[in-house]
């Protein structure tokens, strides 16, 4: 990971798989995810090309050493309950969702989640790499639970909302047991629960996946899935807990706030970033996150002005940081570079 | 009967009240079109505006179109005739990326109960299935629906790929959806026509097929 420095916010940046293959070659098809040492190769070369292209910002390492990682994607929890896996060169794998009948939902029960593909896949890559490597970053991403929920029902997860809570209960109750046992097994196994989610948390914290939170209202929200969360949080309050949210977060944010141990969100962009934090408080972290959007098609004037917005929306500084991930080709290089230096510049902590 | 409670039966989602409602105005001899015109399709246009305003977000939007849904199938019957010989065929679908199909099942509805055949290719179609479709079906008209703004790319390359293709001499094509405009349709785009709701493009299909309105 590389930073500036230490007096000034972080701002990372992540390249969507399409960025590394078209201009690279650099292939996330399923050998990525089941080779180990296609990976440790494949990392090397990203950390290669990223120096050569940005290493005048910080990108990249010009001496690339080997990293031993485990990461699989938001996938593991969906095939484990059977759902197909879509693998691509150029894109992250995808779970197809299996749309569970009604009476399918009510039998459901949490599986032999160790002892399932590809988790057993996972496991046998774990030794490995550790064996070789003596230590392996990285974890299993744990899905979420409405995330989760989505896969195994399908949209019609949101018409059971109004229609049927006792099967929303059912089911959500079984994706948050699945989602504890993937903290519980990353935790033992790499002493991590954030890496595979995001890069802006305290990799020791337990982050929960909530991708798909900013399509449900506050009610929703607190009706069905804060108790779940919550129950996360309890289970592992001694790390304390991080949100990943894609989107506006505002709608949410007082759901949010009931949230135990809360050390971490990230919001999504199009969030009013001040007032998050002033409703979560200077001891909760914030990531704000740059649209892949404005990165791409805006200009290196509208990049500056956004992460200024930021910085100035973000303050008290020295818990608040910037990404703009899932930055696809066609991303001019300059705003690469405008979004690093501007954070840089007026991203100072303590001068605020 | 007063039918502004099936609009709110629609914006709130209740989707149990807004079938007895239907089957109530049904009984009471109110006109089938007029019931999706005049309270169905206002009570969604609501729906849009609030999501839009994010007071409701996709679950209630979900909800509403359901009940929707759930109203049309009992007008259904009513409407769509037994017709003769076919005047055409239409080959109708939503552009790919977009799953939106209440709009393009009414227009689909109005075509048949006016004596077309329709071939419905369904949602997120890609632009050569339309091609494949119109050339395998015949087609007189082909009909594409959009209903967000990022499938406009989309509605821009299946028309030209229509167009460019052998049948597209003979094919007429026809656009209409939320996020369309006749200036997009018909002027960036090439298409021979725009459609605001289903029965203007019913008009308009027969316009352009020269059959007497
Ligand atoms: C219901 C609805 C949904 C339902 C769709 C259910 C279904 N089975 O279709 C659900 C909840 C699934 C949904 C999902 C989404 N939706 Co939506 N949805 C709507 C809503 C509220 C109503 C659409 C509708 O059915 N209207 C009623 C019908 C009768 O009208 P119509 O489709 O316009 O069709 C009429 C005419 O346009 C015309 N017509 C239409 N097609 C054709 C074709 C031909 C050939 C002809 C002649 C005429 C014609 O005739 C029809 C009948 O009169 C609109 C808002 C709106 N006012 O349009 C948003 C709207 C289209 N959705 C929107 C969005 C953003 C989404 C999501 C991205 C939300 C999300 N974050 O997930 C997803 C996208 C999913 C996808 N990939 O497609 C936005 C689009 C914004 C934009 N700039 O693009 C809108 C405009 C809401 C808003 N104001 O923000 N949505």
């Amino acid at each position: 990971m590389n930073q500036i420095g230490r007096d000034q916010i972080r701002l990372q940046v992540g390249f969507y798989p399409d960025w590394f293959y078209k201009h690279y070659g650099i292939s996330f098809d399923k050998r990525y995810y089941f080779d180990p040492e296609t990976r440790v190769e494949a990392r090397l070369a990203i950390d290669k090309a990223l120096y050569e292209r940005f290493g005048d910002v910080g990108l990249g390492s010009a001496k690339p050493v080997p990293t031993p990682t485990i990461t699989a994607g938001m996938i593991t929890l969906p095939a484990v309950f059977g759902c197909e896996i879509v693998y691509e060169n150029e894109a992250i794998p995808w779970a197809m969702p299996l749309n569970l009948s009604d009476e399918a939902v009510m039998k459901l029960e949490v599986p032999d989640i160790l002892n399932s593909w590809p988790m057993t896949e996972w496991i046998k890559q774990i030794e490995y790499l550790k064996s070789k490597y003596g230590r392996v970053v990285g974890d299993i991403n744990t899905t979420g639970v409405q995330n989760l929920a989505l896969k195994l029902r399908g949209d019609q997860l949101y018409i059971d909302y109004f229609e049927n809570p006792d099967l929303c209960r059912h089911l959500l109750e079984v994706c948050t047991e699945s989602v504890r046992q993937m903290f519980e097994f990353n935790f033992k196994a790499t002493g991590t629960g954030s890496v595979d989610v995001t890069p802006m948390a305290d990799p020791k914290l337990a982050t929960l996946v909530n991708c798909t939170i900013e399509q449900i209202s506050n009610n929703t929200y607190e009706e069905f899935l804060l108790e779940y969360d919550n129950r996360i949080a309890d289970a592992f309050q001694h790390v304390g807990l991080g949100v990943h949210h894609c989107g506006s977060v505002d709608q949410v944010l007082p759901g949010y706030a009931k949230l135990r141990h809360l050390k971490f969100v990230e919001v999504g962009f199009g969030s009013d970033v001040r007032n998050c934090r002033d409703v979560l408080g200077p001891d909760v972290a914030v990531n704000a996150r740059i649209s892949p959007v404005l990165m791409k098609n805006g200009s290196a004037g509208e990049v500056e002005a956004e992460v200024k917005r930021l910085i100035r929306d973000g303050a008290p500084l020295d818990s608040f940081s910037i990404d703009a991930v899932g930055l696809t080709y066609g991303t001019p290089d300059e705003n690469v570079k405008i979004a690093r230096r501007t954070a840089a510049e007026f991203g100072k902590i303590g001068t605020n | 009967m007063n039918l502004d409670a099936l609009t709110e039966a629609v914006v709130k989602g209740k989707r149990k009240d807004a079938v007895e409602l239907t089957q109530q105005a049904i009984r009471d001899g109110h006109d089938p079109e007029k019931i999706i015109n005049t309270y169905l399709i206002p009570g969604l246009n609501r729906v849009g505006e609030r999501f839009q305003k994010r007071e409701i977000f996709v679950p209630e939007m979900m909800i509403s179109a359901k009940t929707m849904q759930a109203c049309v199938e009992l007008l259904k019957p009513l409407i769509a005739k037994d017709t003769a010989p076919a005047l055409g065929v239409i080959v109708i679908g939503t552009v790919f990326g977009d799953l939106h199909d209440i709009g393009k099942n009414l227009v689909k509805l109005l075509l048949e109960s006016s004596g077309f055949k329709v071939v419905d290719l369904g949602e997120n179609v890609p632009s050569q299935k339309f091609v494949e479709a119109a050339r395998l079906h015949d087609a007189s008209v082909v009909g594409l629906s959009s209903l967000l703004t990022t499938g406009d790319p989309y509605v821009e390359e299946t028309v030209k790929a229509i167009k460019a293709s052998d049948v597209g001499a003979k094919v007429r094509i026809i656009c209409g959806g939320a996020a369309l405009t006749p200036k997009f349709v018909e002027g960036q785009c090439g298409a021979d026509a725009y459609a605001k709701d289903a029965a203007d493009g019913v008009n308009k299909i027969k316009k352009l097929l020269e059959i007497a309105v």
